[in-house]
């Protein structure tokens, strides 16, 4: 009876486990289907090596003039959004990187720069320290417009061409190495201890 | 922690499997039927003892010295070693961006993980024997603790690789007394499910306090580390080798009764059960171990669930080894009782295949309330096929039990190893694709257990042989000198106690202790 009681509350755990879920959102906003509004910028150069916690990268972005849309096109956008997103070299062979078209689903770009109000007409800007958390890879800078309920509606990139690394932190600490020296000499240290006394008990 | 009887032949280290109580049932004692009591002894234990001081039955909530003691050190050690080994798996969406580690870094050392612990297993159990249980065990989960603290101080893929074969080749080996083997290797199976909580919440906990991710994991993994040298410690004070206390004993009797250890493994090796047994223990146990190192990064990726939610979901694949693998060895015994034997291997049969199937459901399922429930369904099914195998295996050689045991325990490291290879890192494909076909290869690799034929018992499709017995199949491991001298008198009880393995029916037909002819009128129907 423990048995099926054990079986009940598991299935009810899993049921409630799966209304508490988030349902699968709705397929989001396709890249290829955003123009290509702004023109976006990084003071890195192709190839520089960032320090996370410690280097700063300024970025630019401004209503793309070459684009047809002209010059009334901005009225619509509120925010502007630029994210860190992976170049294809630090995607290879990791699946959890991958792009995809659909932007709800994609996962190249995960790291968010800044979300700012979008001023038309001049050039926007903001100076971001690379955080602890990004990992070390290869990078390009991604801003999407948002309107006024949130949704993307249009982008621009320096480019995967123009790719700048980035050095993360290891997250190894002098503390962390001491602590694990110390514990793993007790551990050996106190086996040691009782085996030699207990020989010396046996051997009396 | 009590080892087999004191008289401990060699190789016997998982000795005390009953053939006559159910493979989960809570004796600890060896397979004699119940002899005159020592009336000092039983003053002087808890529990109801034998006369060889062993424990007749099991208090589960008791912490009394030696038995439950034991038998609770058993458990939480092996548990503490699998949470280990399996701490990794929850924290990988971490770990993999901070080593730049790539699905294929990702796959090695999942392989290299399972496999550290295959050569383990197979000398665990001459390791119980020159040294005692209670120091095989210490050893193991004390020497194992700097690797798991230098898993906090790794920086590169080829240490993470390297690192991790080494602390899980504790994983299951420690001994686990007798016939409470379901139990105590289910609620230490466990420690695969509790993992995948405890590592989350520990990790969310330590960045709440500021820590950045790449060294809050990092952190996270004192948490194993500690466990492994409190529970050390632990086994090492409070624990003992024997009912009465020490080795000596242990050493002292033993010389007489010391079996060859070149035959036992001999008698092993050449019996073909324990390969079929080897081979389709990968595709119940290592099926399942697989799952423990893929399934948290597989909802995390696919579902683009936050890594504590998916920690939760893949920890109640683990967990459920609470019940489940103490179920599969139950729904043995219940068959066992009225079909015998064939009942057992029927019921392999039905939990592996089906534990295969839900497996494929899960590769395909692709709303999250499906896939969960083709999780649980899976987890139950694989885990209760492991605690069913083991309800056979006592009875596949009474002399090599310890080493068959070793080897079929080794093969589900072999098939975790090989099917974490080929589905989830020497492939093209995604993991979903991956678990489907896993799926399918358990499905398709548990059809050699229609090759085991008992003859006195027979097979899944097969009855038993008219003229054999018992007697004759157990005896047979030993040969005439042997027999001469009186060794084999252990085997030849434990064929009379296993003779209700005929199941009801045939058994109402017999008469007695003795093998009477076929013809005979019975006595009692």
């Amino acid at each position: 009876m423990a048995r099926q009681g054990g079986v009940v509350s598991l299935l009810l755990v899993v049921l409630l486990l799966g209304a508490c879920l988030p349902a699968p959102a709705a397929a989001g906003v396709l890249l290829s289907t955003l123009p290509k509004a702004l023109a976006v910028t990084a003071s890195s150069k192709p190839g520089q090596v960032l320090h996370s916690g410690v280097d700063k990268l300024t970025v630019t972005w401004s209503l793309n003039t070459t684009e047809p849309a002209g010059a009334g096109a901005d009225a619509a956008y509120k925010k502007v959004q630029v994210k860190l997103c992976y170049a294809p070299v630090s995607q290879k062979d990791r699946g959890w990187r991958k792009s995809n078209d659909d932007l709800s689903k994609d996962k190249a770009c995960q790291f968010k720069v800044t979300e700012q109000a979008y001023a038309a007409g001049p050039r926007g800007s903001f100076e971001y320290t690379v955080a602890r958390d990004i990992p070390t890879a290869s990078y390009y800078v991604r801003a999407y417009a948002l309107d006024a309920s949130g949704t993307k509606v249009a982008y621009g990139q320096t480019g995967p061409a123009a790719a700048f690394d980035v050095a993360g932190i290891t997250g190894i600490h002098a503390s962390i190495k001491v602590a694990a020296g110390v514990f793993s000499a007790f551990s050996v240290a106190a086996l040691a201890f009782f085996f030699v006394i207990e020989n010396r008990k046996k051997n009396k | 922690m009590a080892s087999g009887d004191g008289a401990a032949p060699m190789g016997s280290s998982l000795h005390g499997a009953s053939a006559h109580e159910p493979a989960f049932a809570f004796s600890t004692e060896a397979g004699r039927p119940a002899e005159e009591k020592d009336a000092a002894a039983a003053k002087q234990f808890d529990l109801p003892v034998d006369s060889e001081h062993k424990a007749k039955s099991l208090r589960i909530f008791s912490l009394a010295n030696p038995h439950m003691r034991t038998f609770h050190l058993s458990w939480l050690s092996f548990f503490t070693c699998v949470v280990s080994t399996f701490a990794a798996a929850p924290l990988i969406p971490i770990i993999r961006e901070n080593l730049g580690l790539t699905k294929t870094d990702i796959g090695n050392a999942g392989v290299a993980s399972v496999s550290g612990a295959i050569f383990s297993r197979l000398a665990m159990g001459a390791v119980c024997d020159l040294l005692g249980p209670r120091y095989g065990c210490a050893f193991t989960i004390m020497l194992a603790a700097p690797a798991v603290f230098c898993m906090a101080v790794i920086d590169s893929a080829a240490g993470y690789i390297t690192i991790r074969p080494y602390w899980t080749s504790t994983m299951f080996n420690i001994k686990i007394i007798g016939t409470v083997n379901a139990l105590a290797s289910g609620w230490g199976d466990m420690g695969g499910g509790a993992t995948q909580l405890i590592m989350p919440f520990v990790y969310e906990g330590i960045l709440k306090c500021g820590v950045s991710p790449f060294e809050a994991w990092r952190v996270a993994y004192f948490v194993p580390g500690l466990m492994h040298v409190v529970m050390g410690i632990l086994v090492l004070t409070a624990g003992q080798d024997l009912p009465d206390g020490n080795l000596r004993s242990l050493q002292k009797q033993g010389d007489a009764n010391k079996d060859d250890f070149s035959k036992v493994l001999l008698h092993a090796v050449r019996n073909y059960r324990t390969w079929v047994f080897v081979f389709l223990y990968g595709y119940s146990m290592g099926v399942q171990l697989t799952t423990n190192n893929i399934i948290a990064e597989y909802y995390y990726d696919r579902f683009n669930l936050d890594i504590r939610v998916a920690g939760i979901i893949a920890a109640c694949f683990g967990m459920a080894n609470l019940v489940s693998r103490p179920l599969g060895g139950v729904l043995s015994d219940i068959g066992a009782r009225y079909w015998g034997m064939r009942a057992r291997l029927w019921n392999i049969w039905i939990l592996q295949t089906a534990g295969g199937a839900f497996c494929l459901w899960l590769g395909r399922a692709d709303a999250l309330p499906a896939s969960i429930t083709a999780m649980v369904l899976f987890s139950f099914c694989a885990q209760a096929a492991c605690g069913a195998t083991f309800g056979v295996i006592p009875f596949v050689s009474r002399r090599s039990l310890g080493i068959i045991s070793g080897m079929t325990g080794a093969g589900g490291n072999i098939g975790a190893g090989i099917t974490q290879l080929i589905f989830f890192t020497l492939s093209n494909y995604s993991t979903g694709t991956g678990i489907q076909n896993m799926g399918i290869m358990a499905m398709v690799c548990t059809l050699p257990l229609v090759l085991i034929h008992f003859p006195q018992w027979g097979s899944m499709l097969l009855p038993p042989s008219a003229d054999a017995d018992e007697e004759h199949y157990y005896a047979s491991e030993w040969s005439e000198e042997e027999k001469s001298l009186g060794r084999h008198s252990a085997s030849l009880k434990f064929a009379e106690n296993c003779r209700s393995e005929r199941g009801r029916r045939r058994n109402a037909i017999l008469a007695g202790p003795a093998t009477p002819p076929p013809d005979s009128t019975p006595e009692h129907v």
